[in-house]
This record gives C-alpha cells, sequence and structure tokens, in this order.
C-alpha cells in the first residue's frame, strides 16, 4: 500500500462518515415524531455532515494547506457531534466518532510520514 | 380565611328555567318560567333527576369526560396494564384530523388540548376548528365527523382552541328516537352544538335547531363573546356551562357567569354569578373556564373561579369580590352557593383558578373526610372539606407586601396552606443558572437581580424591569389538574417553576413601548386602566430560562399525611430541536392520570413525548415522541377487553411552538 494510498484513507472515512452522518441527520430532520423533525437544530447538522463530507474530499486531494483543514475538521467534528448529543440523535453523533478516527488516522499518518522522511533525508511534500 | 357559607344571597342569581325559543318542551325537563328571577325571590328547586347519582368513583372503567369522572380524579381502574408491563406498550392507531394550523397561512395558530371521550362504545373528539370526530376505539377509524362551520377567527383568544366534547346519554333510552345520547361541541363565537352521538347530527330539540347561543345571556359589558373552549360538565340531565373570555385586554369585560341548562333542550336552568350586582359594570371575568367536578351523592358542583379584570390592576374592583379566584360550591338543583373559598385575595396577578378540583376521600389521623384539593397556579396545594368548605390541614393568612400604585387597593394578607407544602419555594428569588447567565454575559443576573421581589404575592409595579413573578400565570399546576389513586390515597400532579415578570405601562407611555403581545406574553392594553402591562418569561437572548432547574416536576403526595412521597424532574426541555438533560425537567401544560395498574401516563411536556411513570416509585417505564406536546390529560378506556390509553398531541404555543393534530392510542401486543 503506497503512501498516498495510506494517506487517503482517513480522509476517505471522514467522508464516508459524514455522508452516513448527512443521511441520517436528513433522515431526523425530514421524517415525522423524531422529535427534532423540521428543526434549526437539525438542519444545522445536516448542514454541518455536507460540509464534513466536502472537508473529506478536500482533504484527500489537497497538496497545501492540510494541518487549516485538518483543524477545522476537528472543530467542525466536535460542534456537530456536540449538536447530535444535544438533538438525541445519536447514530449522527456516532459518525462523528468514526469521522474524528478518520481525521486522527489522517493526522497520525501524515506525521509517521513526516517523522520517516526526516530520518531518511527526505523533505517533506 | 373567606369561607362564605350562604353567600348566595348577593352573589349567586339562580333563575328558574325559561322557556327556549320554540323549543319542545321535555316531559322529563324541569319546571320553566319566562323570565328570570329577581337576586332575592325564593327558587323553586328543579327536581332532582330521577337517575342514581355516579359515586365518587365509578364502579366501571369510565372515561366519558374532560377530566374522565366527574371527581376529576382522572383514575381508571382498569388493570391490564401494569408497572412491569408498560415498557411493551405500543402504538395501535393514529389519526390526524388535519385541523392544524401554525399561524403562517390565513388562518391564527391552533392549540388543541382535547381528552377524548370514550362513551357509546365511540372515542369522542372536537377539533380547534370546531369539528367532532366519532372514532372506532380499537382502530381509529372514522365513524362520522361533524362540522359546525364556525368562522375560524381568533375572537377572544390569540389561537384557535378547543378542549374537546361532552357527552350525555338519557337514563332511559326512547327506543327509535334520535339524540337519546348526545355530544356536545363549544365554539370561540359562543354556540353550543349538539349532535347525536350515533349519527353525527343536530339534535333538532337543543337550542335552536340544534345550536344554543349562549351568547345570548352575554348582557353586561358585553365586549366579546362568551367563547365555549371548555366542554360542558354532564351531571344528570343537565349541562353546566362556563366559558372563556379575552384575557389581559380590558378593564371593563362581561361578569363571570355559569349556567346550567337541560341536557335535551338547552332551556335555562339556574345561573351564577361571581361578581356582586353593583360592581359587574365596571369591571368583569371572575368566570369558569375551565373544567369543573361534581359530587352528585352530595348533589354538589365545584367551581374554579377566575380572577376579575383586569388582571395586573384592581383600582376598578376595590371591593371585596368574595367569589373571584376561589373554589365554590354551588346546589346541582339550584345553582345556589353552598359555600365559597376564595385562593387569592383582590388578585392583581392573574392567578386564575384554573383545574377542576379533585374530589377524593381520604383518611386523616383516622377520620375518613370528604374532601378535595385545589391545585392552584401559585405552586399552593389547597386541601378543604368539600361538605363544608373548611381546610382539612391549617391555612394561614399572612401578611404580604404592599405596592406603590396610588389607585390600586392591596390585600394585607393572603392564604397561605401549611399542608401539603407548596410545589415550590415562593418566598424568595429563584437562582440564576450559570449556563444562562453565561451566555448573556451576565444579562440574566442583571435581570433577576433588578427585578422587585419581596416574596410571594410582590404586586405588579412600574419600576423597570419589573416584579419578579415565581410563578406567574404559566406556573403551577395548569388545567391539567391533580390525578388520585383513590386505593393507595395518592394525588399525582405536574407542576412548573418558571419565572415571569410583570411590568405596569402607564396610559400615556403604552401606545409608545407597546409592541405586540404573544400568546400570554407581550403587551396587553388592560383598556379602561390607567395602566397597560407588559409580561415576558425570563429568557436570555438565546432563549436559555434565566432561573435554575428543574423547569418541571412530577409530584405524588400522600393524602393520608400530606407529605410529599417522591418528586422528580418530568421531560426535557427543547429549543431549537436541542434537548436539555432530562435532570432539569420541563416547563408542563397538560396533566396526568392514574390507573388501578400502578400506573401514571402524561404527556404535557416542551419535549412532545408522552410517558408512563410507576405510581409507587415516579420511576420513568415507558415513553413514546408524539407530532406535538400533548397538553391535555390522556384518557384510559377498555374497548372489546383490551385497556387503551389515548393521547391528544395538539400543543401550545404558550409552551412551544409547535402544534399538531394527532391522536395517538396505545395499548399492549395483542400476544401478551
Amino acid at each position: 500500500m503506497t503512501d498516498s494510498l495510506i494517506s487517503r484513507m482517513g480522509a476517505a472515512l471522514l467522508t464516508v462518515a459524514a455522508l452516513v452522518g448527512l443521511i441520517a441527520a436528513l433522515y431526523e430532520y425530514l421524517t415525522p415524531l423524531t422529535g427534532v423533525t423540521g428543526t434549526l437544530g437539525a438542519l444545522i447538522v445536516v448542514v454541518a455532515c455536507g460540509l464534513l463530507a466536502l472537508a473529506g474530499l478536500i482533504l484527500m486531494v489537497a497538496s497545501s494547506g492540510r494541518g487549516f483543514w485538518r483543524t477545522l475538521t476537528v472543530l467542525g467534528i466536535v460542534g456537530t457531534f456536540t449538536a447530535a448529543l444535544f438533538l438525541h440523535a445519536w447514530i449522527v453523533a456516532g459518525t462523528m466518532v468514526a469521522a474524528l478516527v478518520g481525521v486522527l488516522l489522517d493526522m497520525g499518518l501524515a506525521r509517521f510520514r513526516d517523522h520517516d522522511r526526516h530520518q531518511s533525508g527526505a523533505l517533506p511534500s | 380565611m373567606r369561607r362564605l357559607a350562604a353567600f348566595a344571597m348577593c352573589t349567586c342569581v339562580a333563575f328558574p328555567l325559561h322557556a327556549q325559543d320554540d323549543a319542545p318542551t321535555d316531559p322529563d325537563a324541569p319546571a320553566q318560567d319566562a323570565s328570570p328571577a329577581p337576586a332575592d325571590q325564593p327558587q323553586e328547586p328543579a327536581p332532582r333527576s330521577a337517575r342514581a347519582p355516579v359515586p365518587l368513583v365509578p364502579e366501571g372503567a369510565t372515561w366519558d369526560s374532560f377530566h374522565g369522572q366527574l371527581s376529576a380524579q382522572k383514575y381508571s381502574p382498569l388493570t391490564e396494564i401494569t408497572a412491569e408491563n408498560v415498557g411493551r406498550l405500543e402504538k395501535v392507531w393514529e389519526v390526524h384530523t388535519g385541523d392544524v394550523s401554525d399561524g403562517s397561512g390565513d388562518l391564527p395558530t391552533s392549540v388543541w388540548s382535547a381528552t377524548p371521550v370514550y362513551a357509546n362504545e365511540t372515542l369522542y373528539l372536537g377539533t380547534p376548528f370546531y369539528r367532532i370526530f366519532a372514532l372506532d376505539p380499537a382502530t381509529g377509524e372514522e365513524r362520522w365527523t361533524y362540522d359546525s362551520g364556525t368562522p375560524l377567527e381568533a375572537m377572544t383568544q390569540p389561537a384557535l382552541k378547543n378542549r374537546g366534547v361532552a357527552y350525555w346519554e338519557a337514563e332511559e333510552p326512547a327506543e327509535g328516537e334520535p339524540c337519546q345520547k348526545i355530544v356536545y361541541l363549544g365554539t370561540m363565537n359562543a354556540q353550543l352544538h349538539a349532535v347525536d352521538a350515533d349519527t353525527g347530527a343536530l339534535c333538532e330539540e337543543f337550542g335552536d335547531g340544534g345550536v344554543l347561543d349562549v351568547n345570548q345571556w352575554n348582557d353586561t359589558n358585553d365586549r366579546w363573546p362568551l367563547s365555549l373552549l371548555q366542554p360542558p360538565t354532564v351531571t344528570g340531565d343537565q349541562l353546566i356551562i362556563g366559558w372563556a373570555g379575552k384575557d389581559w385586554a380590558s378593564a371593563e369585560a362581561p361578569p363571570g357567569t355559569v349556567f346550567s341548562v337541560d341536557a335535551r333542550t338547552g332551556e335555562l336552568g339556574w345561573t351564577v354569578n361571581f361578581i356582586p350586582e353593583e360592581m359587574r359594570p365596571q369591571t368583569g371575568t371572575a368566570n369558569v373556564w375551565t373544567a369543573m367536578s361534581v359530587d352528585e351523592e352530595l348533589g354538589l358542583a365545584y367551581l374554579p373561579v377566575s380572577s376579575p379584570s383586569p388582571n395586573y390592576w384592581g383600582g376598578n374592583r376595590k371591593e371585596e369580590i368574595p367569589l373571584a379566584t376561589s373554589v365554590t360550591a354551588v346546589d346541582l338543583q339550584t345553582g345556589e352557593v353552598e359555600w365559597s373559598y376564595q385562593i387569592v385575595h383582590h388578585d392583581i396577578w392573574d392567578y386564575d383558578t384554573n383545574s377542576a378540583p379533585t374530589l377524593m376521600d381520604i383518611t386523616v389521623d383516622g377520620e375518613e373526610i370528604p374532601a378535595l384539593m385545589q391545585a392552584s397556579k401559585m405552586g399552593f396545594l389547597f386541601v378543604l372539606n368539600r361538605e363544608t368548605g373548611e381546610p382539612v390541614w391549617p391555612i394561614e393568612e399572612r401578611e404580604v407586601p404592599a405596592g406603590d400604585i396610588a389607585s390600586e387597593y392591596y390585600a394585607p394578607t393572603q392564604p397561605f396552606p401549611t399542608r401539603p407544602a407548596p410545589l415550590l419555594d415562593q418566598s424568595e428569588k429563584p437562582g440564576v443558572w450559570w449556563a444562562a447567565d453565561l451566555v448573556s454575559l451576565g444579562g440574566c443576573s442583571r435581570l433577576v437581580e433588578d427585578g422587585t421581589y419581596r416574596g410571594m404575592y410582590t404586586p405588579p409595579t412600574t419600576d423597570a424591569p419589573g416584579t419578579l413573578a415565581f410563578p406567574d400565570s404559566a406556573g403551577g399546576v395548569q388545567w391539567g389538574g391533580v390525578a388520585f389513586d383513590p386505593e393507595s390515597q395518592t394525588a399525582i400532579m405536574n407542576t412548573s417553576r418558571i419565572l415571569q415578570v410583570i411590568q405596569l405601562v402607564p396610559r400615556g407611555e403604552y401606545e409608545e413601548v407597546a409592541t405586540g403581545s404573544g400568546n400570554k406574553t407581550g403587551f396587553s392594553p388592560q383598556e379602561g386602566a390607567p395602566y397597560g402591562m407588559q409580561l415576558f418569561t425570563a429568557l436570555n437572548w438565546l432563549g436559555m430560562p434565566c432561573w435554575e432547574p428543574p423547569y418541571g416536576e412530577l409530584v405524588a403526595i400522600d393524602m393520608t399525611t400530606g407529605e410529599q412521597k417522591w418528586r422528580r424532574p418530568i421531560g426535557a426541555s427543547q429549543k431549537f430541536g436541542f434537548y436539555m438533560p432530562e435532570s432539569m425537567g420541563s416547563p408542563t401544560i397538560g396533566g396526568p392520570a392514574v390507573t388501578a395498574g400502578g400506573v401514571i401516563f402524561i404527556g404535557s411536556t416542551m419535549d412532545a413525548k408522552v410517558r408512563a411513570y410507576d405510581l409507587e416509585t415516579g420511576e420513568e417505564l415507558w415513553e413514546d415522541t408524539v407530532m406535538a406536546p400533548a397538553v391535555a390529560n390522556p384518557a384510559v378506556y377498555e374497548h372489546e377487553g383490551r385497556q387503551y390509553v389515548a393521547f391528544v398531541a395538539g400543543g401550545n404555543t404558550i409552551i412551544k411552538d409547535q402544534l399538531g393534530d394527532q391522536v395517538a392510542v396505545y395499548a399492549l401486543p395483542e400476544d401478551d
């Protein structure tokens, strides 16, 4: 498995988790009797999940500014997770845990890759 | 104490029956007279119905009125659903009536607090669009509907409003004749519709072709119709009718009256007035807008009487109005006042007596006492002997603060029940909730610190930001009232802790500052008074409550001692969909039902959930989500051998902008 493939794994996990969260949040928002049907809070989580999926795609392809996107993504995940807890949207909260794992995986791989490159004398890309 | 035995001479005007236009005379109807008798003329009692009186606790499962039974116990002897198996409860059917409006179109918002009525092997409901639904109790299948054709206008209330229907049946029905069983629906424009319970066809003998114009008796300060939002109380062959008005609008308003009419014909029997005759033109209301209770064995109806007009200034009514803001017992035959107990003297806080007193036989220190419990917005529970009006436990008259409005009169004392303990501590300002204070950058602390508060019954003031009212009109126990389990002698009630702020606005400034009103909030003119008023709930800019939780609780009281058995937060507050922790509770509107299976059923909370609790421990056993807060009592009934629990999820904008048209009915799985 190449470095680039591994580096995309975390971002891919983030994207998939966010998309599953998006579907779950849409269900909460649109389906009658979820307790949060049509509410502003559920709509915010729908939008947040969509933006997190977009962030995952950016991390998969971006070659610069990755630290900025990762930071923004982590903040988004924490906020969405918290909102999902207060909405009692347990599936969405679960997907945010998975999304966070994706980002951490991506961050860990990046550090490992950078460390490996320093050890071998290669310049970081 | 202001017990008022034989007070009838000045405030109760019992009219002999007089003929309704063209209404045929029923052979069973009481004697009639063409005109009302003068107040001091001896009354000719209407003959008591031949039917046997309904016992306080009916022998069978009965849920044929707003509070289930005439005693308002909201008690079902059914035992199929128990604390052990209620967790397996499932929704067996639901119906959406379509009668809901969020106010975004041409119609006003709708609020719906109907308790389904089970009678004639049918489930009957009234809707806020003033229609009647007759449904199959097992399936929800529609048997018939009736449309009253009432204009959907907010004539007296800020919203289209209905609390259901009433049911009557002849003791000896004439075979083949229509209208031996009748369903009654009141409307906001003061019309009482009577329809055949089997077909939904109008009962031609009732009123004028099936509709009784109650507004024909609106003869003083006729500023708005006598809105019939609460279904009448049916006892024997008579209907006892209260009505709702327009709060906070005028100093002079229709004075409170309760009418007894014949269940078959609508002919007027007796009338009770709650304001002394000479004072009626200058004030008004002190009406009965909520449910009543009846003890047929004692021959008494118990009327929860509201506050006079205007609600937050009383300079136009400095003389005593002893029946205002009271629980008043009247003779079922004559309407004569047997006794009355005033729960707030010279009410200037809108502390309407807002629920039917719950009638209960209790054993205190070995003595059997025919009692009633009158819950209140203040969080006080008044327990009285329902035969005499005497307190069961001492109620003390304590000094309360006076205010600084020169044109006002301030009652020097108010009644404080010593037992049961009040449902909340109204002696001190509530603490500030740190989270709301943080979000408001200290705004909550400043509001609570600056608000005028000298304990319960601090009068309204013109000083900014106003008088802290804890609780005020939205607090304490609302119209769901108190449930009672006669087996364990346990009273159950839901109560709210809500901090509101009231400020009087001098008339000269009112037009400049008044920015409108919502449902029981905002500015109201109190036209004719020197002050308009503003009332708001103490929330921060994000809508978070400024005061400490819990915001709502469920409470059980051992009525043999008056001690609390348990209390616990109920439900979750919710804003923008976000639930607060259930340990903080939710404000509640609506009320409980209790069963011999040891289960309490209740909706009432902001989170639009319906729940079951263990009567013994208060433990939550079951919940489900419904379309909107269930702001009425549930109905518990048995049909074809199966026990059902029915909730109406109609919502009320006082508690939350989430409205519904859903009837949700639950039962155990059939294979259980």
